[in-house]
């Protein structure tokens, strides 16, 4: 085929069109000639003739010379290059990129693996924490309107109580004498024997006003929930189901509504079934009973008998803010109304907290900050997969100038580049979501049991949606940078040195890369390391008692069959006392609030001779061997005996909190305490005892004054032992014995089930799990961003190395020691290190004190702690670099100077 | 009976047959140049040709006013072409080039069509 564009070129030469514009011309011209010439041939035409004819197309050329003339200035033919049509078909080349992205992946599987898994971790990490925090703090909770519904609480800053439940009679002020809330609605936890039926079971249950259910947009699916008039003495017994036992117990039949159970051997009429799914206010409670309130539990001197949760649905259009000044009006009343209760300097005050938050417990503060923290390995791992991709780049430098050359737009190849960079990242977050589905039933197990309070944790459209957005900021992070450096050259030179400069901006942007790693890595450690200290510091704590080989349960009677408290403590003393006649028991006790168990039970007291009643002791009621059994120890008197009983003059052990606070310098030993105001009803004790402190709730929480009373001779007069805690120390495995004490049990009374069996040790590690869930969490994550961090620092300088074999090589051939080139590599090392852990150093000063709700005993700003992660990093970090050092000098100066 | 303006018609005559020409080929459907000028040939049976040189200007100059529009499309296995199409404008001015067109030649019948006694 002639060449037509020359000649076609040689005519519009004049013109000195601009070179893109002709290009096109003389392109599109060039094929219409080939088209005739091939037609003149196909006819039979002979070649010359074939091309004179063709040559005749253009004759009249000055018309079109004219032509484009007026046309070229104004008008250019899109200006479409090589390789690119951006123009006309962007999906297009999308697709076409995309395809040859997966190609050259392909083509390397070591490097795709390395960097799919480096982004899998990262974005895993991500995804489950994010599921975590979605089912925790995002995702609706099964109520109607979830929103609106809102926690009361009262503080009382005087005694440190932050959290104070509801008195019945204030729970009845807040229904009645505010204006912010649709409906209040109270509830408080209760425990029923459910019998006649089987086997006697003891029930997790709630007793709830009459709002309750209807506040929280649940209807019964069977019968009704309960009426206002149900709130009445002797009209209680009424009780309504959860779904789950009423197929367990019942076999879901129908009729059971209106039906008599036994429940504390007392009949109560079932009105109606919850539906399936219905859990509150824990994922255990089977059954609702009404809140008994009467005359009787407002009277103002039951005011501090405070039992109660208190919910409450705002009006509609009623905020928050306008819902507490309602509040803190209503306060104002009370402190006024009733200054013996809230007056004074007691800093008593009401505080509204919305459900969601409340529910969300110790992991609600924990899971942004955790977020955060998987945020960072995230970054690491994108700081990891940019490191690799320049390094490629370098490898690829050939193929892109040569693109370049071509024509393609540093635009094009960027978006070539990153079409890599996207595929990599969705790859990862595919493997990601597996790693979160996997890691998630694992890490629940760990976790404490707020994390499922709102349902079970899923991966749902939240989640996917959450890691489809971070898998693409992903590609952007790790993918943009190194894209930009890759196509930053200058053509000519670059082609002229066969694409070998423009490596020292590369080889910045990498170091700056590893320096960032190397300094979030650091920051995660020294978090990852003041929480492990705090937690070190927390389990050093002494809770006051001897957790190992006691084993606790708890113990019920019917109100039913021992009415009187003589019958009950009866009962108890002769459970005791077979249960210590038992072979490999050393000692057995009962107690109504057993510490780390989640009861609490906290009265006022005056002492004798002061006017003031003091607030707010944990108070106890004990049998004589219950110190023995937790292992108390006593720090001055003595502890209760059997002859501390009805008929003896009663008497009182309190802690040492307690006689530091209020008999400071002074004896406590014979002064006398009393239940309540000065002028109450109830005796006054003396003192016989003072017991080392002991940790109520955990090992984290200040000690409150402490009150024991002996429960054979207990002060106050209408107290039932419907319930009480045993506590048996034994000589081996304590839950071996759980069986033998069933039994036991039962052979005084079938009737009486045992429940919440769990040794002392359980229930100290329990009050620990939130706070060793998140160590767990941040260490596995910070041992992950070390891991990581490192890989980044290895590869730098591995790739360092290969890229300067030549200079090694000359420096060798030069007279250069292997212990030089050591040192050199070395030092590139390490300074990036240092550097890292400098910035990093200054980054945790800043931000650690985000950690403090995670704190215990440690300043966020801890220096041995910083000292020690930057020794560990340095000496990780030192590992990192020898290996490639190492491989420096064996370098063969003469191999490697012969490559080129 | 339309009512044809002299000095329009001339202008029109003039310069637009080679328009209406194109415009009217490219209604159907895309063409490339080539088969442009080949189907005039084709269909007016050897009685119109352009040659390459006359051809493309008028394809510029036609693309310039805004009526036809060339894209590159490359195709797999085969060079890539440029392909024009008509614009929403082409569309316009090839219905009023149409009209003027048959009213031009209408009248021309007339005066040219033999006198029947």
């Amino acid at each position: 085929m002639p060449d037509w564009k020359a000649e076609i070129r040689g005519r519009l030469a004049r013109l000195r069109l601009e070179a893109t514009l002709e290009a096109a011309i003389v392109e599109e011209l060039a094929q219409d000639l080939d088209d005739c010439y091939a037609a003149l041939l196909a006819g039979g035409a002979s070649e010359a003739d074939a091309y004179q004819q063709t040559l005749l197309q253009l004759q009249g050329d000055e018309f079109l010379r004219r032509e484009l003339q007026c046309v070229a200035p104004r008008y250019a033919l899109d200006p479409t290059l090589l390789g690119t049509n951006r123009k006309t078909n962007m999906i297009a080349d999308f697709v076409q990129d995309l395809r040859f992205g997966a190609r050259m992946l392909a083509k390397q599987p070591g490097f795709t693996l390395i960097a799919v898994i480096t982004l899998a971790l990262g974005i895993g990490a991500n995804t489950a924490i994010f599921s975590v925090v979605n089912a925790v703090l995002l995702r609706p909770l099964p109520f109607a309107d979830d929103a609106r519904l809102v926690t009361i609480w009262a503080k009382l800053p005087v005694a440190g109580i932050k959290w104070l439940f509801t008195s019945p009679a204030e729970f009845a002020d807040y229904r009645e004498r505010t204006q912010g809330f649709a409906q209040v609605g109270a509830y408080g936890g209760a425990d029923f024997t459910l019998t006649g039926r089987g086997e006697a079971e003891r029930l997790t249950g709630a007793i709830v006003s009459h709002e309750m259910l209807p506040l929280l947009g649940i209807k019964p699916m069977l019968g009704r929930s309960f009426t206002a008039e149900e709130e009445q003495e002797g009209r209680t017994n009424v009780v309504v189901l959860s779904h789950g036992l009423w197929q367990r117990r019942f076999g879901g039949e129908a009729q059971l509504v209106g039906q008599t159970i036994l429940l504390n051997d007392q009949p109560c009429t079932v009105v109606g079934i919850m539906p399936p799914g219905f859990q509150f206010p824990g994922t255990d409670t089977e059954l609702w009973k009404p809140l008994l309130l009467t005359a009787k539990e407002r009277a103002e001197g039951e005011r501090g008998s405070r039992w109660l949760n208190t919910i409450a649905r705002l009006k509609p259009g009623v905020t928050m803010a306008q819902a507490q000044t309602d509040l803190e009006t209503l306060a104002d009343q009370l402190r006024r109304e009733y200054p013996r209760f809230y007056g004074g300097n007691t800093g008593w005050g009401l505080k509204l907290v919305s459900l969601r938050k409340e529910l969300a417990g110790d992991m609600g503060s924990a899971l942004p900050l955790l977020l955060a923290v998987v945020g960072c390995v995230l970054l690491i791992a994108c700081a990891n997969v940019a490191n690799l991709l320049l390094a490629r780049a370098a490898t690829r430098q050939k193929e892109i100038v040569v693109r370049a050359a071509l024509g393609a737009q540093r635009g094009r190849i960027i978006r070539q580049l990153f079409s890599e960079s996207l595929l990599l990242a969705v790859a990862g977050g595919a493997l990601g979501i597996v790693l979160a589905l996997f890691s998630n039933t694992q890490l629940l197990k760990l976790g404490p049991p707020e994390l499922t309070s709102g349902g079970p944790i899923k991966l749902d459209w939240r989640v996917l949606l959450f890691t489809t957005a971070v898998a693409l900021l992903t590609a952007v992070l790790f993918g943009l940078a190194p894209a930009w450096q890759a196509t930053k050259f200058n053509l000519t030179e670059t082609l002229k040195d066969s694409g070998r400069n423009s490596s020292a901006g590369r080889g910045r942007l990498r170091n700056l890369l590893v320096v960032s790693e190397i300094a979030l890595a650091l920051m995660l450690l020294v978090s990852a390391g003041l929480v492990l200290k705090s937690f070190y510091r927390l389990i050093q704590i002494d809770p006051g008692f001897d957790a190992a080989n006691v084993l606790t349960m708890q113990l019920a009677l019917s109100p039913e069959r021992y009415r009187e408290g003589a019958q009950q403590r009866a009962f108890y003393e002769q459970v005791l006392r077979q249960i210590e006649a038992l072979p490999g028991v050393q000692a057995a006790g009962a107690v109504h609030n057993l510490p780390m168990s989640g009861s609490g039970n906290t009265r006022n007291f005056s002492i004798e001779g002061v006017q003031e009643t003091r607030l707010n002791v944990d108070f106890y009621q004990a049998s004589p061997n219950y110190f023995t059994a937790m292992g108390m120890h006593l720090a001055n008197g003595r502890f209760f005996t059997s002859n501390d009983r009805e008929g003896q003059p009663p008497v009182a052990i309190i802690n040492e909190t307690l006689a530091r606070h209020y008999f400071p310098d002074q004896n406590p030993l014979g002064k006398r305490l009393k239940m309540g105001n000065a002028t109450g009803p109830f005796p006054w004790l003396p003192i016989v005892g003072v017991v080392r402190d002991v940790k109520h709730n955990g090992l984290d929480e200040e000690t409150k004054p402490a009150l024991y009373v002996s429960y054979l001779q207990s002060p106050l007069p209408d107290w039932k032992y419907y319930s009480l805690y045993l506590t048996v120390r034994t000589q081996a495995d304590p839950l071996a014995m759980v069986e033998t004490l069933r039994r036991t049990v039962h052979g005084l009374d079938q009737n009486q089930p045992i429940y919440r069996v769990a040794t002392l040790e359980q229930l100290l590690s329990r009050s620990l799990a939130a706070r060793k869930f998140s160590l767990l969490l941040l260490a596995l994550f910070a041992a992950l961003a070390l891991t990581l961090a490192v890989i980044g620092l290895y590869s730098v300088l591995a790739y360092a190395v290969t890229q300067r074999r030549q200079e090694i090589g000359i420096r060798l051939a030069l007279g250069a020691q292997r212990q030089d080139i050591l040192k050199l590599v070395l030092k590139e090392g390490m300074t990036l290190t240092a550097t890292g852990i400098g910035l990093g150093l200054l980054a945790s000063v800043a931000v650690t004190r985000w950690l403090k709700s995670l704190l215990f005993g440690v300043s966020p700003n801890d220096a041995m702690t910083y000292a020690a992660i930057a020794l560990l990093l340095t000496a990780v970090a030192l590992l990192a670099c020898w290996l490639p050092a190492r491989r420096a000098t064996t370098v063969d100066p003469l191999i490697a100077l012969r490559q080129e | 009976m339309a009512y044809v303006n002299t000095q329009k018609l001339d202008r029109e005559l003039k310069k637009g047959s080679a328009e209406l020409l194109i415009l009217s080929l490219l209604e159907a459907r895309q063409r490339h140049g080539y088969e442009i000028r080949k189907q005039i040939e084709i269909r007016s049976g050897g009685v119109l040709k352009f040659n390459t040189a006359s051809l493309y200007p008028l394809l510029y100059r036609l693309e310039k006013r805004g009526w036809i529009e060339g894209k590159w499309v490359e195709k797999a296995g085969e060079r890539r072409r440029r392909f024009y199409r008509l614009t929403k404008d082409g569309k316009k001015v090839l219905a009023a080039q149409r009209s003027i067109w048959e009213s031009f030649v209408a009248a021309i019948n007339r005066v040219t069509e033999p006198e029947h006694a």
